[in-house]
């Protein structure tokens, strides 16, 4: 079953998915902290309005993930922006977040030392996203 | 007061802004860091072959000025690939303030320069390398 992207379906399938991954509880066993997700709006491709993911992300568990204003998603502790374009690409793996930050396609904003440390539970987070099925609203 | 200028501005390239942020934040967080700072005292150019960018960081006292591009002499050229050059920033710090190459990330550090994935031009200025290799630090 494919979700609609960005919904709240969508986001439970998301942690879903990231709570199945050992690999992710143990790269982020020591991680505390909210992230944000601020998907900005492109309206060629269907995407009106910007939207934002909040993450309750601790200790190896995603306690929470759900979709809220892009507000909301600006007062997590780290929020990384981007348009839906390269959202997308990051969820089909053509592009990797950690690229995409190093490329400025995507802007990262909090501790980068803190976020460096845990690049391999971005990865794996990258990697969950992946095996999300979704309609994408431009396809 | 360590303080981190992106010559370029706006217009500076992702690496120098991510390497920018990391550098200025390690270096606020764990404030002995700022004496390696000083004391770089040179040019440290880094290129990363993935993402087709590379920069110069000038270290002048208190300062550092990032460059777009390979820019004058530098005293040590760092050229790897993305995920190589995080690798490095998770290099623990050992015993006399030497990198340790004993563990896991000193390990895969020491297998991508066997392999060729991290070159280093400029080896022999010990002392900046050390200097530069703390103060990216995050582990």
């Amino acid at each position: 079953m494919a979700y609609e992207a960005y919904s709240p379906e969508w986001a439970q399938a998301y942690k879903d998915e990231i709570n199945k991954s050992q690999v992710y509880k143990q790269a982020a066993a020591g991680w505390e902290g909210t992230v944000g997700l601020v998907v900005l709006a492109e309206p060629d491709k269907n995407v009106p309005e910007d939207q934002g993911i909040f993450m309750d992300l601790w200790h190896g568990e995603a306690r929470d993930i759900k979709i809220v204003s892009r507000d909301d998603a600006e007062k997590a502790d780290f929020v990384i922006t981007g348009p839906y374009s390269r959202w997308k690409a990051v969820a089909k793996k053509e592009l990797d977040a950690t690229k995409g930050i190093m490329l400025g396609q995507l802007k990262l904003k909090g501790d980068f030392p803190t976020l460096v440390r845990y690049t391999k539970a971005s990865q794996e987070m990258t990697e969950c996203t992946t095996r999300v099925p979704v309609n994408w609203p431009d396809e | 007061m360590a303080e981190v200028v992106l010559a370029e501005g706006d217009g500076a390239n992702g690496l120098a802004s991510m390497m920018g942020t990391l550098l200025a934040q390690n270096v606020e967080r764990v404030p002995g860091k700022f004496a390696d700072f000083r004391r770089v005292e040179s040019d440290v150019a880094i290129e990363v072959k993935d993402l087709d960018q590379s920069i110069t960081l000038r270290f002048t006292g208190d300062r550092c000025t990032i460059h777009n591009g390979r820019t004058g002499s530098p005293r040590v050229s760092i050229s790897t690939d993305s995920e190589t050059l995080m690798r490095l920033s998770m290099l623990r710090i050992g015993a006399l303030g030497l990198p340790n190459y004993f563990d896991e990330p000193g390990r895969e550090v020491l297998r991508a320069m066997r392999t060729g994935r991290l070159r280093i031009r400029g080896m022999h200025h010990i002392h900046t390398l050390n200097r530069i290799t703390r103060l990216f630090s995050v582990a």
